[in-house]
């Protein structure tokens, strides 16, 4: 459809003047206007027809699923300095429970397929492997992102309860703001 | 009907790609150095924890960071791999997006846009 449509406007092009105010040079004009039709013709042709999509749609629910998690996560640390394990192991469950609601809406997100330029790439080089790097290669990396956080968070309830999170404290809470920063990086980036 | 300047067209598409990666690049850049500065910190004191004997009487535990550390230096150069894939998209579209421009202007119709 789209190549019929493009060859429909090529053969008007081809029985039209170019650029009938200028007649002494229609010649190169043409000759340019040729030049920029090869070009958006390899373009077409790379892109498939349509804009380039590498990477999934930004998802506000997402974004917001992480955020409020990251906000119980650190309120629920900064607690962990006082009172017994058994005040925390509600607000525990609640934070990894809303880790994994965010894992299951990422996993529902749509993934644009590899472009025709990239795949066609695998195939041409004859390489069957290098279409699956491809497609590992534009995977969201939220997903790895939301599995570590969750285990973090169950290594702290697990020092907590074993009366040992006072000493390693610091540690799970640095190591989820760097995880955390990774996710929201991302998924900001996608609001493109 | 128009014509294309060949110049111009390099120009435009340069200015395009610039616009549409420069921000991103920078972003990145930050991004990526205070993610090392603190993986670097969080290493020193897993290192620290270790060595004060800190999982003398549990290994699980100590196998248990060391795979959370692991897991955020890999899930890094993931994030690092996304962000740039979404900046060459970014620089793609926007050189389509000029160059289907500058032919709708020389040749006078509507060609086939890209679907956004």
């Amino acid at each position: 459809m789209r190549t019929g449509v493009f060859f429909s406007a090529l053969s008007r092009f081809r029985d039209s003047p170019i650029d009938s105010t200028h007649s002494s040079s229609g010649g190169r004009h043409r000759i340019t206007v040729l030049i920029a039709i090869v070009f958006a013709v390899l373009a077409a042709g790379f892109a498939g027809g349509c804009a380039v999509k590498l990477a999934p749609d930004y998802d506000k629910a997402i974004f917001d699923g992480l955020t409020k998690a990251n906000q119980d996560a650190m309120v629920l640390f900064a607690s962990a300095q006082s009172g017994p394990y058994s005040k925390r192991a509600a607000a525990y469950d609640t934070t990894i429970g809303e880790l994994a609601a965010v894992q299951v809406q990422i996993k529902a997100r749509a993934t644009p397929t590899p472009p025709p330029l990239l795949t066609g790439f695998a195939v041409a080089v004859g390489d069957k492997s290098a279409g699956q790097q491809i497609s590992d290669a534009l995977e969201a990396p939220t997903a790895g992102d939301v599995v570590t956080l969750i285990r973090i968070m169950n290594a702290a309830k697990r020092d907590d309860e074993n009366g040992r999170l006072k000493r390693r404290l610091d540690f799970h809470v640095e190591a989820f703001a760097i995880q955390m920063a990774q996710a929201l990086a991302y998924e900001k980036a996608l609001q493109r | 009907m128009g014509t294309i300047n060949p110049g111009q067209l390099v120009s435009a598409i340069q200015a395009a790609a610039t616009n549409a990666a420069g921000k991103d690049i920078s972003t990145i850049q930050g991004f990526a150095r205070d993610q090392v500065l603190r993986i670097e910190k969080l290493s020193i004191r897993l290192a620290e924890m270790i060595a004060q004997g800190e999982f003398k009487d549990d290994p699980e535990g100590q196998a248990d960071f060391l795979g959370i550390l692991q897991d955020i230096i890999t899930n890094f150069t993931k994030t690092l791999r996304g962000l740039a894939v979404i900046t060459i998209e970014k620089v793609w579209n926007a050189i389509v997006d000029v160059v289907w421009k500058a032919l709708d202007s020389a040749t006078g119709l509507a060609l086939p846009r890209p679907i956004p």
